[in-house]
C-alpha cells in the first residue's frame, strides 16, 4: 500500500488504458508435508486462492482509501471483491486450471507424488494447484484479466504481484526484435527477496540498433540494513495493537468465500477443467499455460 | 537431502566465489546479463584436447557477464555438481565475471530432471539454452527435459552443423530441430550457428541477382551447386532458395569444408550461362567482380550475437520449413 499509495508516478498508469494484465503468484516448493490429512479436505483453492491470494488481488486492484482508517481500507478492498465476475458452472472449464503433483525433484532432491504423500487418499482428487483468470468489472479494470496461480512442489518459492504494460502504441523496433517485443513489467516480490524490479527495453551498445530487456532493482534487502519482520510477525504485532487492518474483516472474508464457492461449485457438478497432473519441481501444468492466450506466465 | 543440487546451497557458493575471484577488480563488478544452459552430451573432449565449446565461451569473457550452468551426461552412479567462477577485466578494469555450475547428470536421474537445474536460472534475466555438440544425439538425450522445461528458456541455439552426420549417411539434424521447433511451437525461439555462418552465401546470392537485368534469370535457375560449407550449411542454404523460389530446383553440394576457408555457388540458368560467384579468404567474387575483406565470423562472435539477440528470425524459420 505505502509503494501504490505514497508515489504519485504509480497512479495515472494503474488501469485499463496502460495495463495489459496482472499476474499474481504464490509458488511453494514443499508439499503438503504432516498435513495431508487436512490438505486433502481443503485443496489449494481452499488454502491459498480464497485467502493469501484474493487479499493481494485486492491490494493491487482497490482504489485509494479516503484514510488509513482499517475500515476505510476495508470499505475499497471489499468494493474489489465484490467486483470479480463469477466464475460459475458455465465458466470452471475456461477460466481455471486444477492439478496435482507427481513425483519429481524438488531443491535437488527426490519429492514423491501427492498421492503418496502421507494421510493423502491414493486416488485422491484434490488439487494441490490452481490457476484463474479473474476479471474485475469496474470501471478502473474493465477488460483487464487477473491470472492468479498458486501451487505446492514447484520449482521455487516466490510470491509476487507482476503488472504487464501494454505495448507502445506504434512499434517502432517492432522489427528488431520481431513478435516477441516485452512489454514493461513492474514486479513486487513479496518473498523471498522482498522489493521491486521494474523491466523495460534497452539497446545494446554498438552500431546496430539491437535491444534487450533490462531491469531496474529495489531490494529491501540491500536497501536497508534491517530485516522485514516475517507476515505473522506483523500480524500478531496488529493484532496485539487492535489494528485490524490487515485482516479481513467479514464482509471480506463473504465476498472472498462467495467467489470461491462458485468455483467449488462449477467443478463439482461439471467435473470440469479435468484435473491435470504436473511433475515436482517443475512450472505446473501445461493447461495453466493456455490460460493466457498469447501472454506467458513469469518464469518460475 | 543429498544436497548435491541444492539451489540454496549452490547459490551460496556461487555468492562466496563472485566475491573472491572480483575482489582484484578496482571497480566493482559487473552484474549478469543472462543465464546460459549447455546442453551437452556424453563425449564433450578427447583427455588433453582443446575443448572448442570452452574457446567459444571465452570469446563472451570480459564482454558479457553471465550464469553458466553446464550440463553433460556422466557415466557415474551418482549426479555431482561443482560450482565455479571466473572475472576478466573489462576497459576500466571492472570485472565481468562467468558464474559457473557444472552438472555431471549420473544414472540416478537427478541431473537430467528440470526440477534440479531450473531454479538456477536467474529468474528476471533471459535464458538462453546452447546445444554445442552433435545435434542429433542432444536432441535425443535432452529432448524430454527440453519440453518440461520449455517455459523457463527464452531460445534454443544449436550448431547442426558440428558433427552432425552428412544426409547421405542417415543424418538428419535439421529435422530433429524442425520437429523439436514444431512441438514447442512458440514456447522459445529457436536458432542455429549453421544459419548465421551461411549468411555469407544468402547475401553472395542475393547480390547476384539483384540488379534489375538479373531479376528475370531468377525465374530460370534450374541447378545450383555448393562447392564448401558443411551439409548442414548447405541444407538450409538450399532450403532457403527453395522457399525464395517458391519451387524445386535440382541441388548438389559436390563439396563439404569450413565456409571459412571459401566456398563456390553455381546457379545454372535455362538459356543462359551459368551464374557463378564465390569467396575465398581473400575476398567475393559477384558478376566478374572482386570484393575484397572475406571473413566469417568465428563461433564465439556467433554465439555473443545470438545471447544479444531475440528475433524470431522468420527467414530462418521458413528455410528449416522447407530443410
Amino acid at each position: 500500500m505505502v509503494m501504490r499509495f505514497g508515489n504519485g508516478f504509480f497512479e495515472p498508469v494503474w488501469n485499463s488504458r496502460y495495463v495489459d494484465h496482472v499476474q499474481i503468484t504464490m509458488a511453494e516448493t514443499i508439499g503438503v508435508g504432516t498435513r495431508g490429512r487436512y490438505y486433502e479436505s481443503a485443496g489449494a483453492l481452499r488454502d491459498m486462492m480464497q485467502n493469501h491470494m484474493l487479499q493481494l488481488l485486492s491490494l493491487v486492484a482497490m482504489e485509494p482509501p479516503v484514510d488509513l482508517d482499517p475500515d476505510s481500507v476495508h470499505d475499497e478492498k471489499v468494493k474489489v471483491l465484490k467486483s470479480m465476475r463469477p466464475v460459475g458452472a458455465g465458466l470452471v472449464a475456461t477460466e481455471t486450471v486444477r492439478a496435482q503433483y507427481e513425483k519429481g525433484i524438488v531443491e535437488g532432491d527426490e519429492a514423491p507424488g501427492y498421492r503418496e504423500e502421507e494421510g493423502v487418499d491414493p486416488d485422491s482428487r484434490t488439487e494441490t494447484y490452481a490457476a484463474l483468470r479473474v476479471y474485475l468489472d469496474s470501471w478502473r479494470w474493465a477488460g483487464v484479466p487477473f491470472f492468479l496461480r498458486t501451487g505446492k512442489r514447484l520449482s521455487r518459492r516466490t510470491t509476487e504481484i507482476s503488472i504487464h504494460f501494454k505495448r507502445p502504441p506504434l512499434l517502432l523496433f517492432a522489427e528488431k526484435l520481431a513478435v516477441s517485443t516485452p512489454p514493461n513489467v513492474l514486479t513486487f516480490r513479496i518473498q523471498p527477496q522482498e522489493g521491486i524490479t521494474m523491466s523495460f527495453n534497452s539497446k545494446i551498445p554498438g552500431p546496430t540498433t539491437q535491444m534487450r530487456t533490462v531491469n531496474m532493482d529495489f531490494s529491501y534487502g540491500s536497501a536497508f540494513g534491517e530485516e522485514l519482520p516475517e507476515a505473522y510477525e506483523r500480524l500478531l504485532l496488529d493484532a496485539m495493537l487492535g489494528d485490524s487492518t490487515l485482516y479481513m474483516r467479514k464482509d471480506e472474508v463473504d465476498s472472498a468465500w462467495g467467489f470461491i464457492t462458485e468455483i467449488l461449485h462449477g467443478w463439482e457438478t461439471t467435473g470440469r477443467p479435468g484435473l491435470e497432473r504436473y511433475r515436482a519441481g517443475g512450472a505446473g501444468p501445461e493447461s495453466a499455460a493456455v490460460l493466457l492466450g498469447s501472454n506467458r506466465w513469469r518464469r518460475l | 537431502m543429498s544436497g548435491v543440487l541444492d539451489p540454496h546451497t549452490i547459490e551460496q557458493e556461487i555468492l562466496r566465489i563472485r566475491e573472491k575471484e572480483s575482489t582484484p577488480f578496482s571497480a566493482g563488478t559487473k552484474t549478469n546479463l543472462f543465464t546460459l544452459l549447455i546442453f551437452r552430451g556424453s563425449t564433450i573432449a578427447a583427455p588433453g584436447a582443446a575443448d572448442p565449446v570452452e574457446s567459444t565461451l571465452a570469446f563472451l569473457l570480459g564482454k558479457r557477464p553471465a550464469r553458466i550452468l553446464t550440463l553433460t551426461r556422466a557415466n557415474a552412479e551418482k549426479t555431482e555438481a561443482v560450482v565455479s567462477g571466473r572475472c576478466y577485466p573489462d576497459r576500466k578494469n571492472r570485472g565481468v565475471c562467468f558464474e559457473e555450475v557444472r552438472i555431471a547428470c549420473g544414472n540416478d536421474g537427478l541431473g537430467a530432471d528440470p526440477g534440479a537445474w531450473a531454479p538456477l536460472a536467474i529468474r528476471e534475466l533471459p535464458v538462453f539454452a546452447w546445444m554445442p555438440d552433435t545435434l542429433e544425439e542432444e536432441l535425443a538425450l535432452w529432448e524430454p527435459a527440453l519440453r518440461q522445461a520449455a517455459g523457463i528458456f527464452d531460445k534454443l541455439v544449436v550448431d547442426s552443423s558440428h558433427g552432425a552426420r552428412a544426409a547421405a549417411n542417415g543424418g538428419n539434424a535439421l529435422g530433429a530441430l524442425g520437429r523439436l521447433r514444431d512441438a514447442v511451437a512458440d514456447a522459445f525461439i529457436v536458432s542455429d550457428f549453421s544459419w548465421r555462418r551461411g549468411q555469407v552465401l544468402r547475401e553472395q546470392s542475393a547480390r547476384a541477382f539483384d540488379p534489375m537485368d538479373m531479376r528475370p534469370h531468377l525465374a530460370a535457375i534450374r541447378r545450383v551447386q555448393l562447392y564448401g560449407g558443411s551439409p548442414a550449411e548447405a541444407q538450409l542454404f538450399f532450403a532457403w532458395l527453395r522457399a525464395r523460389l517458391g519451387r524445386v530446383v535440382e541441388v548438389d553440394h559436390a563439396f563439404a569444408g569450413p565456409l571459412a576457408e571459401g566456398f563456390k555457388v553455381t546457379f545454372t540458368l535455362e538459356g543462359s550461362p551459368a551464374v557463378e560467384i564465390g569467396c575465398t579468404k581473400g575476398g567475393c567474387l559477384s558478376r566478374g567482380e572482386e570484393k575484397a575483406g572475406f571473413k566469417a565470423p568465428v563461433d564465439g562472435e556467433i554465439l555473443m550475437a545470438e545471447v544479444d539477440d531475440f528475433t524470431r528470425d522468420a527467414v530462418f524459420l521458413e528455410a528449416l520449413a522447407h530443410a
